[in-house]
Protein backbone atom coordinates (compact mmCIF):
# COMPACT_ATOMS: atom_id res chain seq x y z
CA UNK A 1 0.00 0.00 0.00
CA UNK A 2 1.31 3.34 -1.12
CA UNK A 3 2.68 5.83 1.90
CA UNK A 4 0.47 8.86 0.10
CA UNK A 5 -3.64 8.43 -0.23
CA UNK A 6 -3.31 10.32 -3.46
CA UNK A 7 -7.05 11.89 -4.34
CA UNK A 8 -6.98 14.71 -7.12
CA UNK A 9 -9.54 16.60 -7.88
CA UNK A 10 -8.81 16.98 -11.63
CA UNK A 11 -8.42 14.38 -13.92
CA UNK A 12 -4.68 13.17 -15.05
CA UNK A 13 -3.45 12.46 -18.28
CA UNK A 14 -2.21 9.17 -18.97
CA UNK A 15 -0.81 9.70 -22.25
CA UNK A 16 -0.95 12.18 -25.34
CA UNK A 17 -2.23 11.77 -28.34
CA UNK A 18 -0.85 14.37 -30.42
CA UNK A 19 -2.18 17.39 -28.52
CA UNK A 20 -4.66 16.37 -26.83
CA UNK A 21 -4.08 14.44 -23.41
CA UNK A 22 -5.56 11.61 -23.14
CA UNK A 23 -6.82 11.56 -19.13
CA UNK A 24 -7.48 8.80 -16.94
CA UNK A 25 -11.68 10.15 -16.92
CA UNK A 26 -10.95 10.40 -20.42
CA UNK A 27 -10.00 6.52 -21.30
CA UNK A 28 -12.70 5.77 -18.56
CA UNK A 29 -14.84 6.82 -20.55
CA UNK A 30 -14.25 5.55 -24.20
CA UNK A 31 -14.02 2.00 -22.25
CA UNK A 32 -17.37 2.87 -20.94
CA UNK A 33 -18.47 4.03 -24.58
CA UNK A 34 -16.71 0.84 -25.95
CA UNK A 35 -18.80 -1.04 -24.15
CA UNK A 36 -22.59 1.07 -24.18
CA UNK A 37 -22.04 0.32 -28.27
CA UNK A 38 -21.17 -3.56 -27.44
CA UNK A 39 -24.74 -3.61 -25.43
CA UNK A 40 -26.31 -1.89 -27.83
CA UNK A 41 -24.80 -4.17 -30.80
CA UNK A 42 -25.78 -6.69 -28.55
CA UNK A 43 -29.59 -5.98 -28.19
CA UNK A 44 -30.06 -5.02 -32.11
CA UNK A 45 -28.44 -9.20 -32.66
CA UNK A 46 -30.76 -10.34 -30.01
CA UNK A 47 -33.94 -8.15 -31.64
CA UNK A 48 -32.74 -10.16 -34.73
CA UNK A 49 -32.45 -13.50 -33.49
CA UNK A 50 -35.89 -12.58 -31.81
CA UNK A 51 -37.55 -12.20 -34.69
CA UNK A 52 -36.46 -15.99 -36.21
CA UNK A 53 -36.90 -17.79 -32.97
CA UNK A 54 -39.62 -15.82 -31.60
CA UNK A 55 -38.01 -16.35 -28.06
CA UNK A 56 -36.88 -12.78 -25.73
CA UNK A 57 -34.00 -12.77 -24.59
CA UNK A 58 -32.36 -10.80 -21.27
CA UNK A 59 -30.96 -8.48 -23.11
CA UNK A 60 -33.83 -7.66 -25.14
CA UNK A 61 -35.69 -7.79 -21.86
CA UNK A 62 -33.34 -5.56 -20.14
CA UNK A 63 -33.23 -3.02 -23.49
CA UNK A 64 -37.19 -2.58 -22.87
CA UNK A 65 -37.64 -2.35 -19.64
CA UNK A 66 -35.28 0.65 -19.90
CA UNK A 67 -36.79 1.98 -23.00
CA UNK A 68 -39.88 1.86 -21.72
CA UNK A 69 -39.45 2.80 -18.14
CA UNK A 70 -37.79 6.25 -19.67
CA UNK A 71 -40.35 6.87 -22.45
CA UNK A 72 -43.58 6.61 -19.21
CA UNK A 73 -41.11 9.24 -17.03
CA UNK A 74 -40.89 11.95 -20.34
CA UNK A 75 -44.09 11.25 -21.11
CA UNK A 76 -45.20 12.14 -17.75
CA UNK A 77 -43.42 15.07 -18.24
CA UNK A 78 -44.35 16.32 -21.54
CA UNK A 79 -47.70 14.45 -21.82
CA UNK A 80 -47.13 14.76 -25.70
CA UNK A 81 -46.13 11.88 -27.70
CA UNK A 82 -44.59 13.29 -30.54
CA UNK A 83 -42.16 15.35 -28.15
CA UNK A 84 -41.49 12.28 -26.06
CA UNK A 85 -40.01 10.68 -29.05
CA UNK A 86 -38.12 13.31 -29.76
CA UNK A 87 -36.52 13.89 -26.51
CA UNK A 88 -36.13 9.83 -26.18
CA UNK A 89 -32.60 9.05 -28.10
CA UNK A 90 -31.10 12.33 -26.21
CA UNK A 91 -32.93 11.35 -22.71
CA UNK A 92 -31.70 7.70 -23.20
CA UNK A 93 -28.10 7.86 -24.44
CA UNK A 94 -28.07 10.30 -20.75
CA UNK A 95 -28.93 8.27 -18.52
CA UNK A 96 -27.24 5.09 -20.28
CA UNK A 97 -23.65 6.91 -20.62
CA UNK A 98 -24.17 8.84 -16.67
CA UNK A 99 -24.81 5.49 -15.40
CA UNK A 100 -22.24 3.34 -16.67
CA UNK A 101 -19.65 5.89 -16.22
CA UNK A 102 -20.57 6.48 -12.63
CA UNK A 103 -21.09 2.19 -11.68
CA UNK A 104 -17.58 2.20 -13.82
CA UNK A 105 -16.28 4.88 -11.05
CA UNK A 106 -17.05 1.50 -8.26
CA UNK A 107 -15.07 -1.42 -10.06
CA UNK A 108 -12.15 -2.49 -8.36
CA UNK A 109 -9.03 -1.20 -10.03
CA UNK A 110 -10.79 1.71 -10.98
CA UNK A 111 -8.33 4.88 -9.04
CA UNK A 112 -6.19 2.44 -7.51
CA UNK A 113 -4.70 0.69 -10.47
CA UNK A 114 -1.91 3.22 -12.15
CA UNK A 115 1.58 3.99 -12.16
CA UNK A 116 3.95 6.59 -10.51
CA UNK A 117 4.43 10.29 -12.14
CA UNK A 118 6.73 13.04 -10.60
CA UNK A 119 4.36 16.05 -10.42
CA UNK A 120 5.45 18.99 -11.67
CA UNK A 121 4.20 21.47 -9.48
CA UNK A 122 0.54 21.27 -10.06
CA UNK A 123 -2.74 22.02 -7.73
CA UNK A 124 -3.21 19.03 -6.09
CA UNK A 125 -5.54 17.59 -2.92
CA UNK A 126 -3.38 15.02 -1.34
CA UNK A 127 -4.66 13.15 1.71
CA UNK A 128 -2.09 11.51 3.80
CA UNK A 129 -2.64 8.15 5.24
CA UNK A 130 -0.64 8.36 7.88
CA UNK A 131 -1.77 11.20 9.76
CA UNK A 132 -5.35 11.51 7.63
CA UNK A 133 -5.33 15.33 8.18
CA UNK A 134 -7.63 16.01 5.59
CA UNK A 135 -7.81 17.47 3.49
CA UNK A 136 -4.31 18.85 2.96
CA UNK A 137 -2.93 21.21 0.15
CA UNK A 138 -0.18 20.63 -1.18
CA UNK A 139 0.99 23.89 -3.13
CA UNK A 140 3.15 25.14 -5.70
CA UNK A 141 6.22 24.53 -4.71
CA UNK A 142 7.12 28.15 -5.34
CA UNK A 143 4.69 29.35 -3.37
CA UNK A 144 6.19 30.40 0.16
CA UNK A 145 4.40 31.06 3.91
CA UNK A 146 4.02 34.45 3.88
CA UNK A 147 6.66 36.15 6.29
CA UNK A 148 5.23 37.14 9.64
CA UNK A 149 6.32 40.03 11.67
CA UNK A 150 9.03 38.08 14.51
CA UNK A 151 11.02 38.96 17.00
CA UNK A 152 14.56 40.04 16.03
CA UNK A 153 16.10 36.93 18.06
CA UNK A 154 13.40 34.75 16.26
CA UNK A 155 14.54 35.84 12.98
CA UNK A 156 16.82 33.56 12.23
CA UNK A 157 14.72 30.49 13.71
CA UNK A 158 11.65 31.81 11.02
CA UNK A 159 14.21 32.02 8.44
CA UNK A 160 15.23 28.33 8.88
CA UNK A 161 11.95 27.40 9.15
CA UNK A 162 10.89 29.08 5.71
CA UNK A 163 14.05 26.99 4.28
CA UNK A 164 12.90 24.22 5.69
CA UNK A 165 9.25 24.99 4.23
CA UNK A 166 11.02 25.35 0.61
CA UNK A 167 12.86 22.14 0.42
CA UNK A 168 9.97 20.26 1.93
CA UNK A 169 7.88 21.85 -0.63
CA UNK A 170 9.80 21.07 -3.64
CA UNK A 171 10.17 17.40 -2.45
CA UNK A 172 6.74 16.77 -1.87
CA UNK A 173 6.11 18.66 -5.69
CA UNK A 174 8.89 16.43 -6.82
CA UNK A 175 7.90 13.19 -5.27
CA UNK A 176 6.35 10.86 -7.00
CA UNK A 177 2.30 10.99 -7.22
CA UNK A 178 0.27 7.97 -7.97
CA UNK A 179 -1.65 8.33 -10.75
CA UNK A 180 -4.49 5.74 -11.67
CA UNK A 181 -5.09 4.58 -15.06
CA UNK A 182 -8.77 4.90 -14.90
CA UNK A 183 -11.13 7.20 -13.19
CA UNK A 184 -15.21 7.75 -13.41
CA UNK A 185 -15.75 9.79 -16.64
CA UNK A 186 -17.93 11.62 -14.25
CA UNK A 187 -15.51 12.68 -12.09
CA UNK A 188 -14.00 14.76 -14.18
CA UNK A 189 -15.84 18.52 -14.99
CA UNK A 190 -14.71 18.80 -18.45
CA UNK A 191 -16.97 15.75 -19.04
CA UNK A 192 -20.18 16.86 -17.26
CA UNK A 193 -19.68 20.63 -18.55
CA UNK A 194 -19.80 18.71 -22.25
CA UNK A 195 -23.22 16.79 -20.72
CA UNK A 196 -24.32 20.06 -19.46
CA UNK A 197 -23.43 21.92 -22.77
CA UNK A 198 -24.98 19.37 -24.78
CA UNK A 199 -28.44 19.82 -22.75
CA UNK A 200 -28.53 23.36 -22.92
CA UNK A 201 -27.85 23.42 -26.59
CA UNK A 202 -30.64 20.57 -27.31
CA UNK A 203 -32.95 23.15 -25.08
CA UNK A 204 -32.13 25.90 -27.15
CA UNK A 205 -32.25 23.86 -30.55
CA UNK A 206 -35.50 22.46 -29.57
CA UNK A 207 -37.08 26.16 -27.97
CA UNK A 208 -36.38 27.98 -31.15
CA UNK A 209 -37.63 24.25 -33.18
CA UNK A 210 -41.22 24.98 -31.05
CA UNK A 211 -41.43 28.17 -30.50
CA UNK A 212 -39.86 29.93 -33.68
CA UNK A 213 -39.49 33.89 -32.86
CA UNK A 214 -41.28 33.89 -30.08
CA UNK A 215 -37.94 32.01 -27.99
CA UNK A 216 -36.34 34.88 -28.77
CA UNK A 217 -38.39 37.01 -26.98
CA UNK A 218 -37.54 35.12 -24.13
CA UNK A 219 -34.25 37.15 -23.64
CA UNK A 220 -34.14 39.98 -25.99
CA UNK A 221 -37.63 42.00 -25.21
CA UNK A 222 -37.78 45.33 -25.72
CA UNK A 223 -41.85 45.55 -24.71
CA UNK A 224 -40.36 46.94 -21.30
CA UNK A 225 -37.91 47.39 -19.32
CA UNK A 226 -38.53 45.08 -16.69
CA UNK A 227 -39.01 42.88 -19.41
CA UNK A 228 -35.60 43.78 -20.89
CA UNK A 229 -34.66 43.10 -17.13
CA UNK A 230 -36.07 40.01 -16.88
CA UNK A 231 -34.87 38.56 -20.57
CA UNK A 232 -31.32 39.47 -19.48
CA UNK A 233 -31.55 37.51 -15.87
CA UNK A 234 -32.92 34.29 -18.41
CA UNK A 235 -30.07 34.56 -20.59
CA UNK A 236 -27.73 34.63 -17.35
CA UNK A 237 -29.70 31.63 -16.30
CA UNK A 238 -29.31 29.60 -19.27
CA UNK A 239 -25.32 29.94 -18.52
CA UNK A 240 -25.75 29.18 -15.09
CA UNK A 241 -27.94 26.22 -15.64
CA UNK A 242 -24.66 24.81 -17.73
CA UNK A 243 -22.48 25.85 -14.76
CA UNK A 244 -25.15 24.36 -11.81
CA UNK A 245 -25.79 20.90 -14.16
CA UNK A 246 -21.87 20.27 -14.34
CA UNK A 247 -21.35 20.97 -10.74
CA UNK A 248 -23.60 19.16 -9.21
CA UNK A 249 -22.99 15.70 -11.28
CA UNK A 250 -19.12 16.36 -10.86
CA UNK A 251 -19.65 17.48 -7.11
CA UNK A 252 -21.70 13.85 -6.09
CA UNK A 253 -19.42 11.60 -7.96
CA UNK A 254 -16.00 13.01 -6.72
CA UNK A 255 -17.88 13.09 -3.42
CA UNK A 256 -18.32 9.75 -3.37
CA UNK A 257 -15.30 8.87 -4.86
CA UNK A 258 -13.33 11.12 -1.84
CA UNK A 259 -15.94 9.35 0.78
CA UNK A 260 -14.79 5.69 -0.75
CA UNK A 261 -11.25 6.41 -0.47
CA UNK A 262 -11.06 7.74 2.82
CA UNK A 263 -13.20 4.96 4.32
CA UNK A 264 -11.02 2.47 2.61
CA UNK A 265 -8.20 4.11 4.16
CA UNK A 266 -9.40 3.76 7.90
CA UNK A 267 -11.18 1.13 8.17
CA UNK A 268 -10.41 -1.83 5.02
CA UNK A 269 -12.73 -4.28 5.88
CA UNK A 270 -16.41 -4.53 5.93
CA UNK A 271 -17.42 -1.07 6.33
CA UNK A 272 -16.61 -0.26 3.25
CA UNK A 273 -19.44 -2.03 1.40
CA UNK A 274 -22.22 -0.11 3.12
CA UNK A 275 -20.63 3.11 1.39
CA UNK A 276 -20.33 1.36 -1.80
CA UNK A 277 -23.85 0.04 -1.88
CA UNK A 278 -24.59 3.80 -1.04
CA UNK A 279 -22.79 5.06 -4.27
CA UNK A 280 -24.37 2.29 -5.96
CA UNK A 281 -27.47 3.98 -5.39
CA UNK A 282 -26.15 7.67 -5.55
CA UNK A 283 -24.95 6.51 -9.74
CA UNK A 284 -28.22 5.31 -10.22
CA UNK A 285 -29.88 8.66 -8.38
CA UNK A 286 -27.33 11.01 -10.26
CA UNK A 287 -28.41 9.44 -13.68
CA UNK A 288 -32.01 9.51 -13.29
CA UNK A 289 -31.68 13.21 -11.67
CA UNK A 290 -29.43 14.41 -14.84
CA UNK A 291 -32.28 12.64 -17.07
CA UNK A 292 -35.05 14.16 -15.30
CA UNK A 293 -33.96 17.71 -15.33
CA UNK A 294 -32.69 17.52 -18.95
CA UNK A 295 -36.64 16.51 -19.64
CA UNK A 296 -38.10 19.61 -17.32
CA UNK A 297 -35.46 22.08 -19.59
CA UNK A 298 -36.61 20.69 -22.78
CA UNK A 299 -40.47 20.74 -21.93
CA UNK A 300 -40.12 24.37 -20.37
CA UNK A 301 -38.30 25.37 -23.45
CA UNK A 302 -40.69 23.70 -25.35
CA UNK A 303 -43.51 26.00 -24.38
CA UNK A 304 -44.51 29.33 -24.32
CA UNK A 305 -44.35 32.26 -21.96
CA UNK A 306 -48.38 31.60 -20.91
CA UNK A 307 -47.73 27.98 -19.33
CA UNK A 308 -44.83 29.62 -16.89
CA UNK B 1 -9.66 21.71 -11.36
CA UNK B 2 -8.48 22.52 -14.68
CA UNK B 3 -11.41 22.81 -17.49
CA UNK B 4 -9.69 21.81 -21.03
CA UNK B 5 -11.78 22.90 -24.04
CA UNK B 6 -10.41 20.19 -26.11
CA UNK B 7 -11.45 17.54 -23.62
CA UNK B 8 -14.70 18.87 -23.27
CA UNK B 9 -15.14 18.53 -27.23
CA UNK B 10 -13.57 14.91 -27.00
CA UNK B 11 -16.47 14.36 -24.87
CA UNK B 12 -19.36 15.68 -26.77
CA UNK B 13 -18.06 13.40 -29.98
CA UNK B 14 -17.75 10.87 -27.67
CA UNK B 15 -21.35 11.07 -26.27
CA UNK B 16 -22.53 11.90 -29.66
CA UNK B 17 -21.24 8.75 -31.04
CA UNK B 18 -22.89 6.98 -27.85
CA UNK B 19 -26.03 8.16 -28.45
CA UNK B 20 -25.67 7.46 -32.58
CA UNK B 21 -25.46 4.30 -31.49
CA UNK B 22 -27.86 4.13 -29.11
CA UNK B 23 -30.21 5.59 -30.98
CA UNK B 24 -29.87 3.48 -34.49
CA UNK B 25 -29.01 0.11 -32.65
CA UNK B 26 -30.54 0.23 -29.21
CA UNK B 27 -33.78 2.86 -29.12
CA UNK B 28 -35.35 3.15 -32.57
CA UNK B 29 -35.43 -1.15 -32.73
CA UNK B 30 -37.02 -1.32 -29.68
CA UNK B 31 -39.58 1.37 -30.63
CA UNK B 32 -40.25 -0.03 -33.49
CA UNK B 33 -40.99 -3.40 -32.00
CA UNK B 34 -42.98 -1.72 -28.93
CA UNK B 35 -45.08 0.19 -31.16
CA UNK B 36 -45.49 -3.29 -33.56
CA UNK B 37 -46.39 -4.44 -30.20
CA UNK B 38 -49.08 -2.21 -28.96
CA UNK B 39 -50.55 -2.04 -32.20
CA UNK B 40 -51.18 -6.00 -32.51
CA UNK B 41 -52.39 -5.50 -28.53
CA UNK B 42 -54.89 -2.67 -30.18
CA UNK B 43 -56.06 -5.16 -32.70
CA UNK B 44 -56.25 -8.25 -30.50
CA UNK B 45 -58.60 -5.97 -28.24
CA UNK B 46 -60.71 -4.58 -30.68
CA UNK B 47 -60.86 -8.39 -32.33
CA UNK B 48 -61.99 -9.41 -28.92
CA UNK B 49 -64.30 -7.00 -28.60
CA UNK B 50 -66.14 -7.80 -32.17
CA UNK B 51 -65.81 -11.46 -30.75
CA UNK B 52 -67.71 -10.71 -27.65
CA UNK B 53 -70.13 -8.44 -29.79
CA UNK B 54 -70.82 -11.27 -31.81
CA UNK B 55 -70.64 -13.83 -29.31
CA UNK B 56 -73.96 -11.91 -27.72
CA UNK B 57 -75.37 -11.56 -30.68
CA UNK B 58 -75.49 -15.47 -30.90
CA UNK B 59 -76.81 -15.95 -27.42
CA UNK B 60 -79.40 -13.57 -28.37
CA UNK B 61 -80.26 -15.47 -31.38
CA UNK B 62 -79.83 -18.92 -29.72
CA UNK B 63 -82.38 -17.91 -27.10
CA UNK B 64 -84.56 -16.60 -29.88
CA UNK B 65 -84.33 -20.07 -31.36
CA UNK B 66 -84.64 -21.67 -27.84
CA UNK B 67 -88.04 -19.85 -27.39
CA UNK B 68 -89.35 -20.52 -30.84
CA UNK B 69 -88.32 -24.22 -30.26
CA UNK B 70 -89.86 -24.73 -26.85
CA UNK B 71 -93.29 -23.08 -28.15
CA UNK B 72 -93.05 -25.23 -31.38
CA UNK B 73 -92.40 -28.24 -28.82
CA UNK B 74 -95.49 -27.02 -26.95
CA UNK B 75 -97.87 -27.34 -29.99
CA UNK B 76 -96.21 -30.50 -31.00
CA UNK B 77 -96.73 -31.95 -27.96
CA UNK B 78 -100.68 -30.45 -27.51
CA UNK B 79 -100.81 -31.98 -30.97
CA UNK B 80 -99.54 -35.44 -30.22
CA UNK B 81 -101.87 -35.14 -26.82
CA UNK B 82 -104.69 -34.89 -28.92
CA UNK B 83 -104.19 -37.12 -31.58
CA UNK B 84 -103.25 -39.87 -28.68
CA UNK B 85 -106.42 -39.37 -27.40
CA UNK B 86 -108.59 -39.21 -30.54
CA UNK B 87 -106.25 -42.67 -31.29
CA UNK B 88 -107.09 -44.26 -27.83
CA UNK B 89 -110.56 -43.24 -27.91
CA UNK B 90 -111.15 -44.88 -31.40
CA UNK B 91 -109.38 -47.59 -30.38
CA UNK B 92 -111.17 -47.93 -27.24
CA UNK B 93 -114.68 -47.68 -29.53
CA UNK B 94 -113.25 -50.21 -31.88
CA UNK B 95 -112.27 -52.85 -28.92
CA UNK B 96 -115.51 -52.16 -27.48
CA UNK B 97 -117.23 -53.08 -31.11
CA UNK B 98 -114.67 -55.82 -31.89
CA UNK B 99 -115.91 -57.33 -28.43
CA UNK B 100 -119.29 -56.65 -28.22
CA UNK B 101 -119.62 -58.68 -32.04
CA UNK B 102 -117.27 -61.13 -30.34
CA UNK B 103 -119.74 -61.54 -27.88
CA UNK B 104 -122.79 -61.71 -30.04
CA UNK B 105 -120.96 -64.23 -32.38
CA UNK B 106 -120.49 -66.39 -28.92
CA UNK B 107 -123.98 -66.04 -27.99
CA UNK B 108 -125.43 -66.97 -31.55
CA UNK B 109 -123.00 -69.80 -31.68
CA UNK B 110 -123.76 -70.63 -27.80
CA UNK B 111 -127.27 -70.79 -28.84
CA UNK B 112 -126.46 -73.09 -31.48
CA UNK B 113 -124.61 -75.40 -29.58
CA UNK B 114 -126.98 -75.25 -26.78
CA UNK B 115 -130.07 -76.29 -29.42
CA UNK B 116 -128.02 -78.77 -30.77
CA UNK B 117 -127.42 -80.03 -27.72
CA UNK B 118 -130.53 -80.21 -26.30
CA UNK B 119 -131.79 -81.31 -29.75
CA UNK B 120 -128.91 -84.18 -28.91
CA UNK B 121 -129.93 -84.95 -25.74
CA UNK B 122 -134.10 -84.58 -26.67
CA UNK B 123 -133.31 -87.81 -28.58
CA UNK B 124 -131.53 -89.55 -26.47
CA UNK B 125 -133.26 -89.44 -24.03
CA UNK B 126 -136.57 -90.24 -26.28
CA UNK B 127 -134.81 -93.71 -27.06
CA UNK B 128 -133.85 -94.03 -23.52
CA UNK B 129 -137.78 -93.91 -23.02
CA UNK B 130 -138.84 -95.82 -25.46
CA UNK B 131 -136.52 -98.37 -24.67
CA UNK B 132 -137.52 -98.36 -20.94
CA UNK B 133 -141.04 -97.98 -22.17
CA UNK B 134 -141.22 -101.43 -24.61
CA UNK B 135 -139.23 -103.24 -21.93
CA UNK B 136 -141.62 -102.11 -18.82
CA UNK B 137 -144.88 -102.33 -20.90
CA UNK B 138 -143.57 -104.66 -23.76
CA UNK B 139 -145.26 -102.17 -26.19
CA UNK B 140 -143.46 -100.47 -28.80
CA UNK B 141 -144.59 -96.36 -28.50
CA UNK B 142 -144.40 -94.77 -31.99
CA UNK B 143 -142.31 -92.00 -32.19
CA UNK B 144 -144.65 -89.04 -32.44
CA UNK B 145 -146.16 -89.78 -29.29
CA UNK B 146 -142.32 -90.63 -27.66
CA UNK B 147 -141.70 -87.28 -28.83
CA UNK B 148 -144.74 -85.12 -27.50
CA UNK B 149 -144.28 -86.79 -24.18
CA UNK B 150 -140.06 -86.05 -23.58
CA UNK B 151 -140.56 -82.77 -24.81
CA UNK B 152 -143.40 -81.35 -22.31
CA UNK B 153 -140.97 -83.65 -19.46
CA UNK B 154 -138.20 -81.52 -21.24
CA UNK B 155 -140.20 -78.25 -21.07
CA UNK B 156 -141.17 -78.44 -17.63
CA UNK B 157 -137.14 -79.18 -16.72
CA UNK B 158 -136.09 -76.69 -18.36
CA UNK B 159 -138.07 -74.42 -16.40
Amino acid sequence: MSANLHISISAEPVFHLGNLAITNSILTSLIVSTLIISFAVAVNWSLTIAKSTKKIGTLQNLAEFLVEGLYNLIQSVTNDHTKTRRFMPLIVAYFVFILCNNWFGLLPGVGTIGFKEVAEGEEQVVLLQQDLSLPVAQVQASETKPLEVAEPNQVSNTTTEIAETNVDSEAKSKSPVFVPYFRAGTADLNTTIALAMITQFAAQFWGLSYLKFDYIKKFINFSSPIMFFVGILELVGEFSKVMSYAFRLFGNIFAGEVLLTVISALVPLVVPMAFYGLEIFVGAIQAFVFSLLSIIFYQVATLGHHYE
Amino acid sequence: MDIQLPQIIFQVINFGVVMGALTYLLYKPIQKLMDERASRIVEGQSAAEAALAQKANLDESKRKIEREAEKKAAILIEEAAKKATEIKREAVEKARVESQAETSKLKDQWQIEKHQLTQDMRQEMIRAVMTVTQKVIGVKLDEKTDAKLIGDELSKLMK
